[in-house]
């Protein structure tokens, strides 16, 4: 709806920052420019739909994605280069539970 | 409050998940797929050897030796793939100060399934099946769940390391 979409975030491979339980805000049509750092909502082949932080931009201008959780998350490699049109949105702002407490993932 | 209110909405009218995506499932991680993927390479040279005795194969025989071949092709990448997983993934500090022998465990494993895909050799396969079920209590010990040796009941009726499970 108006290109903002609510998603509740399942695993842990992206803690801390968006620990499991959490609720994001993702914004499909207002960005201008590929930020690395940022978190986007992405639309994967293998593994469905995915979050993950913008590692960097390739020389043919594919998307490389990592998790902050390196312990847990799917690798870089695993998840492998991503064309911008399966990024179906970008992280505006995130709630967490307030006691921080730590849902299970999958 | 905010959180309290989307959790609220959440209930009543269920958000799309994301994942974060671990190497699914999180903190499940089993030899026993390794252990499987050796045995059916044991079975499939059971299978290839009598063909490959045979003077000449009829093209019925022939597809069957290519389907039987490249099965233990891939069976012996996915056992790879399956230990590489464990090694990289569950294997931390604490388990390789118990066991330091296991980097070179891993090492032996990687090379001698490359040596059991490229040739049909059983005694190789066996060897592997020895370096995986050491691998597998090795992995139990870390866990510090008892192993068993039994007789897998189907062929190629080899000896497995299996974990004793109680209730």
């Amino acid at each position: 709806m108006l290109g903002v979409a609510i998603n509740k975030i399942v695993g842990n491979s992206m803690q801390p920052k968006l620990p499991a339980g959490s609720y994001g805000c993702f914004v499909s049509c207002l960005w201008q420019a590929w930020h690395v750092g940022d978190i986007y909502k992405i639309r994967h082949p293998r593994y469905g739909v995915i979050v993950k932080q913008l590692a960097f931009i390739d020389s043919n201008k594919l998307l490389w994605f990592k998790g902050l959780n390196v312990t847990e998350s799917v690798s870089m490699i695993d998840i492998g280069p991503v064309k911008p049109n399966d990024v179906c949105g970008r992280l505006m702002f995130s709630v967490s539970a307030p006691n921080k407490q730590l849902l299970q993932g999958h | 409050m905010l959180y309290s209110l989307l959790s609220g909405l959440d209930k009543l009218m269920p958000f799309e998940t994301v994942s974060g995506h671990c190497d699914i499932p999180c903190k499940i991680y089993d030899p026993i797929s390794a252990q499987l993927n050796v045995l059916t390479m044991i079975r499939l040279i059971d299978l290839i050897e009598p063909l490959t005795q045979a003077e000449s194969l009829s093209a019925g025989k022939i597809v069957q030796l290519t389907r039987l071949t490249s099965q233990k092709e891939l069976h012996g990448a996915q056992l790879k793939e399956d230990v590489r997983v464990i090694w990289g993934d569950y294997f931390k500090q604490p388990q390789l100060e118990k066991f330091p022998e296991t980097h070179a465990l891993v090492h032996s494993i990687m090379l001698q399934a490359s040596k059991v895909k490229q040739e049909i050799n059983r005694g190789d396969a066996v060897k592997l099946l020895d370096l995986v079920n050491q691998f597998a209590a090795i992995f139990w010990a870390t866990k510090d769940v008892e192993t068993h040796t039994a007789t897998c009941p189907y062929p190629p009726a080899e000896q497995v390391v299996y974990p004793v499970l109680k209730a």
